[in-house]
């Protein structure tokens, strides 16, 4: 069943599709940009529809394909593990002549991963702190200089956080803040009160460090969080150090976070959820199978431990759906979970885990809404949530009733939400990454991707969706490090890798850093219409 | 002060959520980086719960200003930004354009000056855009700054009901990293910078919602004085 390459199919569908649509639907002057946007949203599509026929083969031959007979995860057994591991981490890299993975490198000692960590940490501090008050990205975008600014003075649309500035709609998080630690009693808090994590946690640094100090403080936690998680990610898929380091520096790096880290709203947070999820669910075993366990763990779903692995999905779903009280990210985990899940080489598909890990990651959002309304008082205003609830109707509508516009309606600004987060040559080394990887792990960078871009198809209308597609970030930062030691594998010499893997964390910190020195193109190019 | 809201959303983030928090970093670094975790979280949770709340300190965004006698004015220092680049736009074609920002009210009652000069109207507020835009003529740029007098036109009166109110709002002492040349506000006796806005309640700093907005030939904004 893993012999279908659906990221192929889907490239094919992708480009027919997006031709075929100009020939018979009538646009007056179809731009490069709406034959890429429409390519986009059909090779999405394409990718999810072939995956789940995947599913559906493999459920319809179910002896022939499922090799081990304990249930859920239980299914992705230390026989199947190892074939299922080789394809995730080595995969097609190792059919190529110089290959990436052909012996995987020794690991790093503790003291070389704690520089690293260090040096991440360092670039994070930098980066927060030379990126806030004016010289937040997110706040002196709405200054007039600049295309959505006219209407506001000369300090942007500005909210005065103790003597700061800060972007206007950071006062919902502070007010919020404010109520959870008892400074306040107005619960006038706005539209985001189902993004109360983000302020509890606030509030709880606040006490020490101020509110202001208390957000930046905490914003820059979870980015490191976020590179962490993905540097550990990427170890795991490419099962080299340099590269995995470099996927992590390209976060540290990272536009949307270098844009966002001095904003006191839950954007920085929700980014970080992502690649930690991700993380998760190959640290407990649930997608990359007993190979992976951590030391000390049970490998999951070993005869008489099938509750282990129950545990370990409800322990994945249950932070989840923590992840939900800071942002929708737990809604783009569960997608790409789903996604990834159910077509597990050699594993029958964990339908009680996910299950289980979903229900858990939606119950813990709507408890908090429960709470938060009986126990605080909450209003909860639907914002956010009521506009993807009526977004995908409203696209639902679209493919029932004109279904040759819907690759139009939804693909639009897909390659600008792309492009935005991730400059040249970020993106196209991704993708040269997704060409060269093996099977598996082409399927996960497609997955994390697809279903990270989706938040900004399905927001498709609103004028900025760049901060929606950037949950993508997680695969194009893993792919591209592999797109650089691809192609500096090409050349005889040696040490190009390490060249080529600096060269690209240098590009990515001057173009997210470039704001500096008076070049806004790159942090416009986040966060403008 | 243990308030309701304090106490219900402190359990359930305590029940559901921190421990989450503890759990990762256990899952990740072992049960060192997960105890540690906890005892951190635990002591800020603690500290949240039983000390004295720490107020919210927010400065008001927009406060509004309005005369409540003919001799009164404001005043409003409109300074350049480091690194000025005023000759250049405007040798390039470009304009000078004096805004300001009204709540409410025609404007018609109002007689700004910059350097003691009236200044021709180039376009008034609407429903969705506060500012009103007056031309400045280039020669007026020369000092390095630009003050602004803002009164009551003589002989419209002072009307109990619809004179133009303007709009302020805080913005940083430059002691403090601001760009703002200052304001104030003339309350016919003397000017006064304790208080910007004698109408509202609470004395007001900051600075009034009048700034020089220099734009290039394409009418593309690249500087502002305020």
């Amino acid at each position: 069943m893993a012999g279908f390459d659906s990221g192929a199919t889907a490239l094919a569908v992708a480009i027919g599709g997006a031709l075929w649509l100009h020939q018979v639907v009538i646009v007056p002057t179809p731009s490069v940009g709406m034959y890429l946007d429409r390519a986009v949203f059909h090779f999405a599509a394409a990718f999810v529809i072939i995956e789940i026929i995947e599913v559906g083969r493999a459920v319809a031959r179910p002896l022939l394909s499922w090799r081990v007979t304990h249930g859920d995860a239980s299914a992705c057994g230390t026989g199947g593990a190892a074939a299922a591991v080789e394809r995730l981490a080595g995969g097609g890299m190792r059919a190529q002549p110089k290959a990436l993975a052909q012996r995987p490198t020794p690991g790093l000692r503790r003291a070389q991963r704690m520089a690293g960590a260090a040096l991440l940490a360092i670039l994070v501090t930098a980066q927060t702190a030379s990126h806030l008050d004016e010289r937040n990205a997110y706040l002196y975008m709405t200054t007039p200089r600049f295309p959505v600014g006219p209407g506001s003075g000369a300090d942007g649309y500005v909210f005065w956080l103790e003597g700061h500035p800060t972007y206007m709609e950071s006062w919902q998080f502070a007010r919020q803040a404010a109520l959870y630690g008892g400074a306040s009693t107005d619960l006038g808090t706005g539209d985001t009160d189902a993004r109360a994590g983000y302020a509890y946690v606030w509030t709880l640094l606040a006490r020490p460090l101020g509110y202001f100090g208390g957000a930046v403080v905490l914003n820059a936690l979870c980015w490191m969080g976020a590179a962490l998680a993905t540097w550990y990610l990427a170890r795991r898929l490419l099962e080299r150090e340099l590269p995995a380091f470099g996927a992590a520096l390209g976060v540290a790096c990272g536009q949307g976070f270098v844009v966002m880290a001095g904003t006191p709203m839950s954007y920085v947070a929700g980014f970080a959820w992502a690649p930690i999820l991700l993380a998760l669910t190959h640290r407990l075993g649930l997608l990359a199978p007993a190979g992976h366990q951590p030391a000390g763990h049970q490998p999951a779903g070993q005869q008489g431990a099938s509750w282990r692995a129950r545990a370990r999905w409800a322990a994945w779903g249950w932070t989840c759906g923590v992840a939900g009280l800071f942002y929708f990210t737990h809604v783009v985990a569960l997608a790409t979970l789903w996604l990834l899940g159910l077509r597990q080489p050699h594993c029958r598909p964990p339908l009680t885990g996910l299950l289980l890990a979903s229900a858990l990651a939606l119950a813990v959002p709507a408890s908090w809404e429960v709470a938060g309304r009986a126990g605080v008082g909450l209003a909860f205003a639907s914002t956010t949530a009521s506009d993807l609830s009526s977004n995908v109707k409203g696209l639902l509508q679209t493919a029932m009733a004109r279904p040759l516009r819907l690759p139009d309606e939804a693909g639009q600004g897909s390659v600008r939400a792309l492009a935005g987060g991730f400059p040249f040559p970020t993106l196209p080394l991704a993708v040269v990454g997704i060409v060269v990887a093996g099977h598996e792990r082409r399927r996960w960078y497609l997955a994390v991707l697809l279903c990270g871009l989706a938040p900004a198809m399905v927001l498709h209308h609103l004028p900025v969706t760049q901060r929606y597609g950037y949950l993508a970030f997680p695969a194009v930062y893993i792919a591209a490090v592999e797109g650089v030691t691809w192609i500096a594998r090409l050349s005889p010499r040696a040490g190009w890798t390490v060249a080529g893997v600096i060269l690209l964390a240098g590009i990515q910190l001057l173009q997210a850093n470039a704001d500096l020195f008076g070049v806004y193109g790159y942090a416009l190019a986040f966060g403008g219409p | 002060m243990i308030t309701p809201e304090r106490a219900a959303s402190g359990f359930y983030f305590s029940v559901l959520v921190l421990p989450a928090l503890v759990w990762i970093a256990g899952v990740f670094w072992g049960r060192r980086a997960a105890v540690g975790t906890g005892l951190v979280l635990a002591v800020l949770s603690l500290a949240n719960a039983l000390s004295p709340p720490r107020p919210l300190l927010t400065q008001p965004v927009q406060w509004a200003v309005g005369f409540t006698a003919a001799d009164q004015a404001l005043r409003a220092t409109l300074a350049p930004p480091p690194r000025s680049h005023v000759a250049e736009i405007l040798a390039g074609g470009g304009s000078a354009t004096l805004f300001v920002c009204r709540g409410r009210g025609t404007t018609d009652d109002l007689e700004i000056l910059a350097g003691g000069d009236g200044l021709g109207v180039i376009a008034r507020p609407t429903a969705s855009f506060c500012w009103l835009q007056l031309q400045v003529p280039p020669e007026r740029l020369a000092g390095g700054s630009l003050e602004v007098t803002i009164r009551p036109r003589p002989g419209t009166g002072i009307r109990e009901s619809g004179p133009t109110v303007l709009v302020g709002g805080y913005t940083r002492p430059i002691g403090d990293g601001g760009r703002s040349g200052g304001a104030a506000f003339f309350d016919g006796a003397s000017w006064r910078t304790d208080d910007l806005s004698p109408s509202e309640a609470g004395p007001q700093a900051g600075r009034y919602f009048v700034e020089l907005r220099l734009a290039d030939a394409a009418g593309r904004v690249q500087e502002i004085w305020y």
